[in-house]
């Protein structure tokens, strides 16, 4: 769907909403490589994989998927994070930010906010290469929340 | 005096002037011993004269005064005088003793004393008497003897009267004056000042210096005329003040009994009230612990409600959102199997995600509550706590007209009761029932078992030890106006008694004042027994 196949690693503790999202992902044509129930899974499958990008829930067992991206940030650094969390909270998506996520989403939000988040990530990544800082935001700002749907 | 008699020739005269005086001079001792006896009983005395002994004197003293006026005339005038003048001259001695006497003591002499207005007045009398007499005789005819005899022994008569009465009057009347003076200075300047002094004491509040002890002697006077009469009032002028200080001594005892009374009630009563200030303050702590305790419930409550919404709803409702994205996407497809198969998952998880919902929703307020009322929320809840248990159980329970707090708090109570008892009582019976009190308006639940029982509990012990079970009870009963009683029955278990105030508006009565919400055919409203499983 997206014309290109850009490799996932998807961490959520609930086995459901983790088996779905990774359905969803795939039905927009992005490979999931492994998806996992927390977040220090999340980050061994990172450093195993190397994906292009991380979907991260944040309230998880072992790490919280903020903790777990601030481990990204160290271990891998320019990897783009996505954290998918059910709380709208302004506190939680600045620490998100200081972590090193990419972009803060909130659950409920349609498949469309999904694939654009993860595409907008992956496009400023690209910019400047894979493992290089990126650089200053020439558009939009790639860490955005996605309106609640509704 | 004799080589006097010789010299001037032995003169008959002055013999009998000594006589007279010497006829004055044994008489009038014997009255004076019978004053003296009468008057001062209680003198001490070396020798004690007979009372016939004394009459005897009297007598005689009678015979020689009328000898002195019968038989002294006949010696004229001069020698008459001359004798009175020889018996008053001890007078002169005895009042030249006095006023030495007084003036060596530095005791005023009483001029102006009664004694001496008297005794100057008998004097006067006296010279009176004389002047009349040699008047009356210089001017009568000398052959009248008769007359002139007669006028001797007047003016004789009245010159031993006079000089008797002269000298015992005063004295008697100079000495009742004298004794109800003195008394009266006694009670001026001793007993009076002791009774003001007293009085004083009192009115400062104090009480060892209200002491008065008055014992004052009376005064003894034997006369029965007006100094007499004047004595007996004065005596009782004394005695009344005796009764005054007697009244204030038993006044000043009273009062100081009452004020240690009332000391050892203000110390008592100060015990009582630091016990209970000690028992408030307790009890504030106990209440903040549950008032802390409360709210750190309310906040566990609550993260447990957003944990549960953000575990369950959140997710599930994501994940049928996601479905919902699958089958849109399935769709833009066309692959028609693959959208009927997202669609029915979706639909599956949504009715799943309401039912899940539903049994939150419960959780925190049991609808049953809303929908059949509490008693048939607590008949239901108790049913399946027996089963659960293998207890039999007896339902009593009466529908009650309660606001919906007090509907929950009641339901509340019953639950921790029943908690209470699966852990801790190894009952084989309970009893529940529910009724209301039309008369107190309000409604009572009873839940009793037939366990161990927990005695009488101390709650605040309980709370210290950190088990808030039972004091939440009472804290959730307190804050609607209600109270929990805990009690152990004579048969043995525990009885446990939540009172709550009935609906504002008033329970709805039937006849003769039952609830009609009393009456048969209510759920649970017979009591029912309900076997072991």
């Amino acid at each position: 769907m997206t014309g290109r196949s850009l490799r996932l690693v998807v961490a959520d503790d609930d086995d459901l909403l983790r088996d779905m999202l990774s359905g969803l992902l795939g039905d927009l044509g992005y490979t999931v490589v492994a998806a996992v129930a927390d977040g220090a899974a999340a980050v061994q499958a990172s450093l195993e994989h190397r994906p292009d990008l991380v979907l991260l829930d944040h309230r998880m067992p072992v790490l919280t998927g903020i903790e777990a991206a601030g481990r990204l940030r160290d271990e891998l650094p320019g990897l783009p994070i996505v954290i998918l969390s059910a709380y709208d909270d302004a506190g939680l998506q600045r620490a998100a930010r200081e972590a090193g996520a990419t972009s803060y989403l909130v659950k409920g939000c349609t498949a469309a906010q999904i694939a654009e988040a993860i595409e907008v990530a992956c496009d400023g990544s690209k910019v400047a290469g894979p493992r290089a800082p990126r650089p200053p935001a020439t558009r939009p700002a790639p860490f955005h929340r996605a309106a609640t749907p509704g | 005096m004799a080589i006097a008699f010789l010299l001037a020739g032995d003169p008959t005269w002055l013999v009998a002037a000594a006589n007279l005086t010497y006829l004055i001079g044994i008489a009038l001792p014997n009255i004076a011993v019978w004053l003296l006896r009468r008057n001062e009983p209680d003198l001490p005395r070396p020798y004690r004269a007979s009372t016939w002994g004394i009459r005897a004197g009297l007598v005689a003293a009678g015979g020689w005064m009328l000898a002195t006026v019968l038989g002294f005339e006949q010696y004229g005038l001069p020698t008459v005088l001359f004798g009175v003048a020889l018996a008053y001259s001890g007078s002169l001695l005895y009042m030249w003793r006095v006023i030495s006497d007084r003036r060596r003591t530095r005791v005023a002499t009483h001029v102006r004393s009664m004694h001496v207005k008297l005794t100057g007045a008998m004097l006067a009398v006296l010279v009176i008497d004389g002047a009349g007499y040699l008047l009356a005789v210089d001017h009568m005819p000398r052959d009248d003897a008769a007359l002139v005899t007669g006028l001797q022994d007047l003016f004789v008569a009245v010159a031993l009267l006079t000089i008797s009465v002269g000298l015992v009057l005063p004295g008697t009347i100079a000495h009742s004056s004298s004794e109800v003076m003195q008394s009266a200075d006694r009670l001026a300047t001793g007993t009076l000042r002791q009774l003001t002094s007293g009085l004083m004491a009192l009115s400062r509040a104090d009480l060892a210096g209200a002491h008065v002890r008055v014992i004052e002697p009376r005064v003894v006077v034997h006369t029965r005329d007006e100094i007499g009469a004047m004595a007996a009032s004065f005596n009782t002028m004394i005695g009344e003040i005796e009764r005054a200080a007697a009244s204030l001594d038993l006044a000043r005892e009273r009062l100081r009994m009452h004020t240690e009374d009332l000391e050892s009630q203000v110390v008592l009563r100060t015990a009582a009230l630091e016990k209970a200030n000690g028992e408030l303050e307790a009890a504030k702590l106990e209440r903040g612990r549950l008032l802390d305790e409360a709210i750190d419930t309310l906040e566990k409550q609550r993260r447990s409600i957003a944990a549960d919404l953000h575990d369950g709803p959140i997710q599930r409702l994501t994940a049928i959102g996601m479905m919902l994205d699958r089958a849109t996407l399935a769709g833009r497809r066309q692959d028609l199997m693959s959208l009927d198969s997202r669609l029915d998952d979706a639909k599956g998880e949504l009715q799943h995600e309401i039912a899940a919902l539903r049994r939150m929703m419960a959780g925190l307020r049991p609808p049953v509550l809303d929908e059949r009322g509490l008693a048939a929320a607590i008949a239901d809840h108790v049913r399946a706590e027996g089963l659960r248990l293998g207890i039999a159980v007896r339902i009593g329970l009466e529908d009650v007209d309660l606001d919906p707090s007090a509907e929950t708090t009641l339901y509340r109570v019953a639950q921790e009761a029943l908690s209470n008892i699966a852990r801790h009582a190894s009952a084989t019976t309970l009893v529940v029932t529910l009724r209301t009190n039309a008369v107190a308006g309000t409604a009572e639940l009873v839940v009793e078992d037939d366990g161990v029982g927990i005695g009488v509990p101390d709650l605040r012990r309980l709370v210290r030890d950190g088990h808030f079970g039972l004091a939440g009870m009472r804290e959730r009963l307190e804050m609607i106006g209600g109270r929990l009683e805990i009690d152990n029955p004579a048969v043995g278990g525990t009885r446990l008694r939540a009172t709550v105030p009935g609906r504002v508006s008033g329970i709805p009565t039937g006849e003769m004042g039952i609830p009609a919400t009393m009456l048969p055919a209510t759920v649970g409203t017979a009591v029912a027994s309900e076997a072991r499983a």
